[in-house]
């Protein structure tokens, strides 16, 4: 380690400072939206039916909790989000090798992408509803979606747009067209997979609260269309929030995987 | 021994404009260990004739001959180095012996003595980023002689490198090729690089093109290319060609 001058020092500390204020501004932020709502609550300034409150919100959660269904509901849409996240990811990656690998079919298929990119899936639920049925196949179908043409879009594009000179270096040592792919256009677009991955996680709830609101029986998404129904705010605060936190902690994670993977990129 | 001959090499390409006439009449040899250019207007398809000798076009008509042993007997040397960022230089060197299942022991012997001899030992664990242009290029000539080819192809190979490394790098090639014995053909549109670089130059006419000349260089008595650039007689072999050229 080299020996550090005293302004690289006072630079560091200054970031550091600065980081701190930037964290603590932001958890209290929270806090202080969370009081206030609670004290407007309290007081009567805000009509907590409409509006619901902090403590009413954990009461909720805690009596979903005390009759042992809040994590039935939490799993059933996990389950639902990661399935239609993975098939959707790796389905649509595959799709796209595919469509690489032979430009026959994928001139052929062009035309059905965009129509079917710009088609609001949503548009799709009552048939997806009828065809696939009722459960939790239908959810899991409109999340994979509400992401599939995108995955396929965006991974062509990354595998078409490999520098041609690298294809010709490879084959010039003879290389055949399932080496040019795991040797080359894979790894070559790993870092748009990468980015690809951020964008799915955030759609993969899109589309499966999307499919709960449609058709459903349990789920975050149900309670909140319930909730809404029978003009319980407090459950529907409850499950958003709920929603939130989960999105947010898969979110993470993901952003973590990129993080990992951008540190031994940087090692180069 | 003719290590390379082109005999009438003729290429005619399709698309959507019509047809056109690419090469019209290509013929010459290569003799083992002999360093050859080939210079010409732009555009008259000097790149579309080492793309043939590799295999990687076939031609309209004409025939193409090599007489090489190995593993694989022609290199292919770009313009850009085309090291790909995620290996590391040895793993990049590597691509060749791993794409034609040839990681023996003794190639990866041969690979290690490589890159002993010039220099990137060092930097054999490195990132391509993490060299120099130079030694980019240096990397992709040593990638290209780990196959052990009998034949060279250097597409316009120094172009993309800044002047002065430029022509560093072309004295660093030239003793390579020279120290392993290569035969090596060279495709450029510099022609003071052609005068210092090659025994013979072929020089093409513009497309659909044929050769106009086959001009012999003698400057061995000055040893690098550098020197031979600076030398009196490049002047009129320069002069020579340019009016070829045009």
């Amino acid at each position: 380690m080299k020996e550090m001058s005293s302004e690289y020092k006072k630079f560091l500390k200054k970031r550091k400072t600065k980081n701190i204020l930037i964290i603590t501004t932001q958890i209290g932020l929270l806090i202080i939206l969370i009081a206030l709502w609670e004290i407007l609550a309290t007081y009567g300034v805000i009509d907590t039916f409409i509006m619901s409150s902090p403590s009413r919100i954990v009461k909720t959660i805690s009596e979903l909790y005390s009759t042992g269904n809040l994590f039935y509901h939490i799993g059933t849409t996990l389950i639902e989000a990661i399935l239609g996240f993975l098939i959707a990811t790796l389905g649509g990656t595959i799709i796209a090798i595919l469509l690489w690998w032979n430009d026959t079919i994928r001139r052929i298929i062009d035309p059905y992408i965009v129509v079917l990119n710009s088609l609001p899936k949503i548009a799709l639920g009552p048939i997806i509803i009828i065809w696939v049925g009722v459960g939790m196949q239908s959810i899991v179908t409109m999340a994979i979606l509400i992401m599939i043409i995108i995955t396929i879009i965006s991974m062509l594009n990354a595998f078409r747009q490999v520098e041609y000179s690298k294809i010709l270096l490879l084959k010039s040592m003879n290389a055949n067209k399932w080496q040019i792919l795991t040797k080359l256009i894979l790894p070559s677009a790993l870092p748009e997979f990468i980015s690809l991955l951020k964008i799915n996680v955030g759609l993969t709830w899109v589309g499966t609260i999307m499919g709960e609101y449609l058709v459903s029986k349990a789920g975050l998404g149900y309670l909140i269309i319930y909730g809404s129904q029978i003009f319980n705010l407090d459950l529907v605060m409850a499950s958003t929030i709920l929603l939130c936190i989960l999105a947010a902690l898969m979110y993470f994670i993901v952003a973590f995987i990129e993080k990992c993977f951008n540190k031994k990129h940087n090692n180069y | 021994m003719h290590i390379l001959e082109l005999n009438g090499v003729e290429l005619t390409y399709f698309d959507t404009h019509g047809e056109t006439k690419a090469l019209e009449d290509i013929t010459f040899s290569v003799d083992a260990g002999e360093f050859v250019s080939i210079v010409g207007p732009s555009g008259c398809g000097k790149t579309t004739i080492l793309s043939i000798i590799t295999g990687l076009i076939q031609p309209t008509h004409g025939k193409v001959n090599i007489n090489g042993q190995g593993s694989k007997v022609v290199g292919y040397m770009f313009q850009k180095d085309n090291l790909l960022e995620w290996r590391t230089i040895k793993n990049n060197i590597c691509l060749g012996l791993e794409l034609t299942h040839n990681k023996t022991k003794e190639n990866l012997d041969y690979v290690d003595e490589l890159l002993k001899k010039y220099n990137l030992w060092d930097f054999r664990d490195k990132y391509p980023r993490e060299l120099s242009g130079g030694m980019r290029q240096r990397a992709a000539l040593i990638r290209t002689l780990a196959l052990r080819p009998s034949l060279l192809l250097l597409d316009e190979a120094f172009s993309a490198l800044d002047y002065q490394t430029r022509l560093n790098v072309c004295d660093d090639v030239y003793n390579i090729i020279k120290q392993e014995k290569l035969t090596a053909i060279l495709v450029t549109h510099d022609i003071n690089e052609a005068i210092s670089l090659s025994d013979k130059v072929v020089i093409l006419s513009k497309r659909p093109s044929s050769v106009k000349e086959i001009l012999d260089i003698s400057l061995q008595k000055y040893p690098t290319p550098f020197e031979r650039r600076e030398c009196v007689e490049a002047k009129d072999y320069f002069q020579h060609i340019w009016e070829k050229l045009v």
